[in-house]
């Protein structure tokens, strides 16, 4: 059973063709590798199929939901709820403490101040981050920033999780550490994850790989 | 209900998020809006100052009508003292419950003076030295401030006990209220495009102080789409942030206002100078101004970030800019001048021009810059080629974005060509007054015309026995009214009078002359029946036409035979010996014991200087203004061009790390400001000598230009610009260190 099916995406930025024709599916709780040289479009297809780009033609559908027919707020309200995104930096607001940052999407779906802090101080526990919870983003560590958007990715419970290089700017070690907490949580709560990367290192958390090549997303079929 | 709270509290949240920059960022947009709204203030209170003003000279006004007899009789006389005219009440009181006029605790009695606290000082310093013979009474208090229209106020009371009943006003009480008469058309004009161009910018910093690191806001809000707020609600959570920005700058803007309202009455300049308590702002204009600036820094704010609700991604993917189109930016311009010049010449009913419509021009014309720059920017950038390395980077980063480029020194734009617009006006109408001013200056004489019967023998001699006067003429006076109404003043005298005050170097007796009005007004010709104060008919004989003082027809004796002067007055003319200091102040305290009784007025050399005086005041008022603004404009450049350079940190650091001497980053800042800053100061001053060109045509009035002026405040601008670029450079020098490189 698919939860995300992306089919014939194409998507130009002006003259730029990222996507010529991709497609993609992703099955509950599977990791899922988008590999592929730069610039053969593997950010644009994760983008796209996470609903933030609307690509110029094609379908994303996410169950039996069509994501391309969704409204902004709509397509919005699912990122809340149900997909989690990790970059590899900038998506922490540096104005707010890392526990803030982590409470952020429950609070926009309402919860009360207490009941969300405290669902992220148990997730930054759980990713070892507990430590630099009154912390601001920029008083901490690369590692430890990718691992407190990690919480915040999963503090919602999603189904989905986009992590788009989210080791690239990380030494190895650290890199190792993020990609083991992400998988390991991701496992335990059934979540799907799809992770654009360019190392085979990173690729190797994966059930299975896709590669992207000229706006085409092709897989590899091979399980691990 | 509960959405809306929590996003805005959450912007709230954002804005002080407590950290150093944070803060740092709330204050300055704190200080930049507050400087906006203590200026707004300002001008809010001014109606309410204004009309203190005239409620106090309506509360010193005395009341004419009454029954039996006049408890005070009064005489109304100015003292002149150099350029100054001192307006003085001389009063006789005759009942012991006689009213008093306000500011005063009782009327003075014959040889008593009360005086304004400002006329106190004058008459003390040194300069007064030769007004204090024509005050030779005892100084019995000041006049308090209800009595007074501003704190500069020159005014007396003097006791009088000689004015008789049957010359002197009838006096039953003080206060009464006036018909409030409008503002002189062209000062009208002036008033108003002042008001306009001076406060507009205030409204264009508004904006710009808002946007102050709109690039990390846009950061910030983008990472919030990104976790799932709707675009409506990162609207919401952006107005929370930029409320905070805008509440702290009212704060800081009303702190600002009470800070400075102190100084109202410091202010050198009479007409600008009031009473602190009285610059307070009209409630409903307060109100305005409370409720327009946080909502103008709210639709700025979401203006600026339409592209970022948009896009979750806006500020990570850069597509290629959209290309700026003319047309719509013309509209403005076109619309503005379309207005003005819909009224050219056309002063209407009242002496003034449908005011909607000119402001309306006024502002329409002024948006033309902030909106024009940023295409012609673009459109200059996108010509250009790099040459050098510095310009090289400098051209291509404002291909990038013309934009921010255009909008940071579109501020300054504005307030250079208003001022610009103020200078052009003023000089054209300095330009008519003086030149009606440069004619009495080749005369110099005071003209004494007495009021009463008095012993004109004594006052002659006074006069003649005065320093610096060389001869006392007399001329008879009287007026002449033709078949269409028009009255003109008829003055009969020897050629030695005559040419006291006009150019009749011809002169023999028989001869008539004619100083015509400045202005083109049509006049009675020879032969015309002219009626002599209303009674007796007089033939116009054929006049030759003179340049004079003081327009109206000129006879010798033989030639105003069939006039009588029964009814008419003497008046003696004491011409004074330019090489004299002070003549006319000589020949004033000649005839001080005269006091209401001779009406003293002095035309020549120093009636210029006069005129130039008060269009001094007003130029260094103006330039007062225009300096607060573009200082105004100065700190929001430095801190926009400081936060470019901290956004641009990353870059910046990059290039110097890879051998870029930051000489020519420093060059490619100066490109970067200064190609902006030329663009901007064309546009400037072509707008505003244009729009003073066109506002000076509502009035038909001949146009001039302040070259010097607009030359002075056009190197005050681009040394701005320079010197902020050389206030970024320490900047520049920590952003190209190894920290630069640094991305937390």
């Amino acid at each position: 059973m698919s939860l995300l099916n992306a089919e014939d995406l194409h998507k130009s930025f002006g003259k730029t063709h990222a996507l010529g024709g991709a497609a993609l599916t992703v099955r509950a709780g599977e990791i899922v590798a988008v590999m592929g040289p730069s610039g053969s479009g593997k950010s644009t297809l994760l983008h796209c199929i996470a609903g933030i780009l609307p690509p110029d033609s094609g379908v994303v559908r996410y169950g039996d939901r069509e994501l391309t027919s969704m409204s902004d707020r709509e397509r919005s309200e699912l990122r809340r709820t149900d997909f989690g995104f990790v970059f590899q930096f900038g998506q922490l607001v540096p104005e707010l403490t890392c526990l803030e940052n982590v409470a952020l999407p429950l609070r926009l779906s309402g919860m009360k101040r207490g009941n969300a802090e405290r669902a992220a101080k148990d997730w930054m526990a759980k990713l070892e981050v507990d430590t630099v919870a009154d912390q601001r983003p920029g008083e901490t560590s690369g590692g430890q920033g990718q691992r407190v958007a990690i919480a915040r990715a999963l503090v919602t419970g999603p189904k989905v999780i986009f992590a788009d290089e989210p080791t690239g700017a990380l030494d190895s070690l650290n890199g190792e550490r993020v990609m083991h907490l992400l998988t390991k949580a991701a496992r335990e709560t059934g979540a799907a994850v799809v992770l654009v990367t360019h190392e085979a290192r990173v690729a190797a958390y994966s059930d299975r790989e896709v590669v992207v090549r000229d706006g085409k997303a092709r897989d590899v079929e091979f399980a691990r | 209900m509960n959405h809306v709270i929590s996003d805005l509290a959450l912007g709230v949240r954002l804005a002080v998020g407590g950290s150093r920059k944070s803060w740092g960022r709330l204050a300055l947009q704190g200080v930049g809006i507050g400087l906006c709204v203590a200026m707004l203030l300002l001008a809010a209170a001014l109606p309410n100052a204004l009309d203190a003003r005239d409620d106090r000279g309506d509360a010193r006004s005395k009341v004419t009508e009454g029954a039996g007899p006049a408890p005070v009789l009064e005489e109304e006389m100015y003292v002149h003292f150099r350029s100054r005219d001192i307006p003085g009440t001389y009063v006789n009181v005759r009942a012991q419950n006689a009213p008093v006029p306000p500011g005063l605790e009782r009327l003075p009695q014959d040889g008593e003076v009360v005086v304004s606290p400002a006329l106190a000082e004058l008459l003390a310093s040194p300069d007064g030295e030769l007004l204090r013979p024509r005050f030779p009474q005892r100084v019995i208090g000041t006049i308090g401030a209800a009595g007074l229209i501003g704190p500069h106020d020159l005014k007396f009371y003097a006791g009088d006990s000689k004015i008789a009943e049957s010359a002197g006003t009838k006096v039953y009480g003080y206060g009464r209220a006036y018909e409030r008469m409008g503002l002189d058309p062209v000062l009208w004009m002036l008033s108003l495009v002042g008001i306009v161009v001076l406060l507009f910018p205030v409204l264009v910093f508004v904006g710009v102080a808002t946007r102050l690191a709109a690039a990390q806001r846009d950061r910030r809000l983008a990472a919030l789409r990104l976790v799932g707020a709707a675009a409506g609600r990162v609207r919401l959570i952006a107005s929370g942030e930029t409320l905070v920005g805008a509440l702290t700058g009212l704060v800081f803007g009303i702190g600002f206002f009470f800070a400075v309202r102190p100084l109202a009455g410091e202010v050198p300049i009479p007409e600008l100078a009031f009473f602190p308590g009285d610059l307070l702002p009209a409630p409903s204009l307060a109100a305005v101004v409370l409720v327009a600036v946080p909502v103008l820094a709210v639709l700025t704010s979401l203006f600026a970030m339409r592209r970022t609700i948009i896009e979750p991604l806006g500020v990570v993917r850069h597509q290629k800019p959209v290309r700026r189109r003319l047309w719509w930016r013309l509209v403005p311009v076109a619309g503005g001048i379309a207005l003005l010049a819909s009224q050219f010449g056309d002063t209407g009913e009242k002496g003034t021009p449908f005011q909607v419509i000119v402001i309306t021009g006024v502002v329409l014309l002024m948006l033309g810059i902030p909106v024009l720059l940023p295409w012609l920017v673009e459109r200059v950038a996108n010509w250009m080629r790099g040459a050098t390395p510095a310009l090289q980077l400098a051209v291509r980063r404002l291909q990038l974005d013309a934009g921010t480029a255009a909008r940071v020194v579109g501020g300054v734009a504005v307030v250079l060509a208003g001022t610009v617009t103020l200078q052009v006006i003023l000089a054209s109408v300095e330009k008519d007054v003086v030149s009606e001013e440069k004619r009495d200056a080749t005369h110099n004489f005071v003209a004494l015309t007495p009021k009463d019967d008095i012993d004109t023998a004594g006052l002659r001699t006074a006069v003649a026995g005065s320093k610096g006067v060389k001869a006392v003429h007399v001329l008879d006076r009287t007026y002449a009214t033709d078949s269409n109404d028009r009255t003109t003043n008829v003055s009969v005298g020897t050629c030695a009078a005559l040419k006291a005050q006009a150019d009749v170097t011809d002169c023999v007796d028989g001869k008539a002359y004619r100083v015509r009005f400045a202005r083109d007004v049509s006049e009675s010709e020879a032969g015309e029946v002219l009626m002599i104060q209303g009674r007796t008919a007089w033939t116009l004989p054929a006049l030759q036409e003179v340049p004079g003082t003081s327009p109206g027809i000129y006879l010798t004796p033989a030639a105003a035979k069939g006039i009588d002067f029964t009814d008419g007055r003497p008046q003696f003319q004491a011409e004074l010996d330019l090489a004299v200091p002070d003549a006319a102040e000589y020949m004033r305290n000649s005839i001080a014991d005269y006091t209401w009784r001779v009406h003293a007025y002095f035309v020549g050399q120093d009636d210029s200087a006069e005129v130039e005086l008060i269009f001094g005041a007003i130029r260094r008022a103006l330039l007062a203004g225009a300096v607060l603004t573009l200082l105004l404009a100065g700190a929001s450049l430095l801190v926009m061009a400081l936060e470019q350079v901290r956004e641009r940190r990353r870059p910046l650091a990059v290039l110097a790390a890879t051998g870029v001497p930051r000489g020519t980053l420093a060059r490619s800042l100066l490109w970067q400001n200064g190609v902006p800053l030329v663009l901007s100061t064309v546009i400037a001053v072509g707008t505003g000598i244009g729009l003073g060109v066109m506002v000076t045509r509502v009035f038909n009035a001949e146009v001039a230009y302040d070259w010097p002026g607009i030359a002075a405040l056009t190197v005050a601008s681009v040394a701005l610009v320079l010197a902020v670029t050389a206030l970024t450079l320490p900047s520049l020098r920590k952003a190209t260190g190894a920290l630069g490189l640094q991305s937390e």
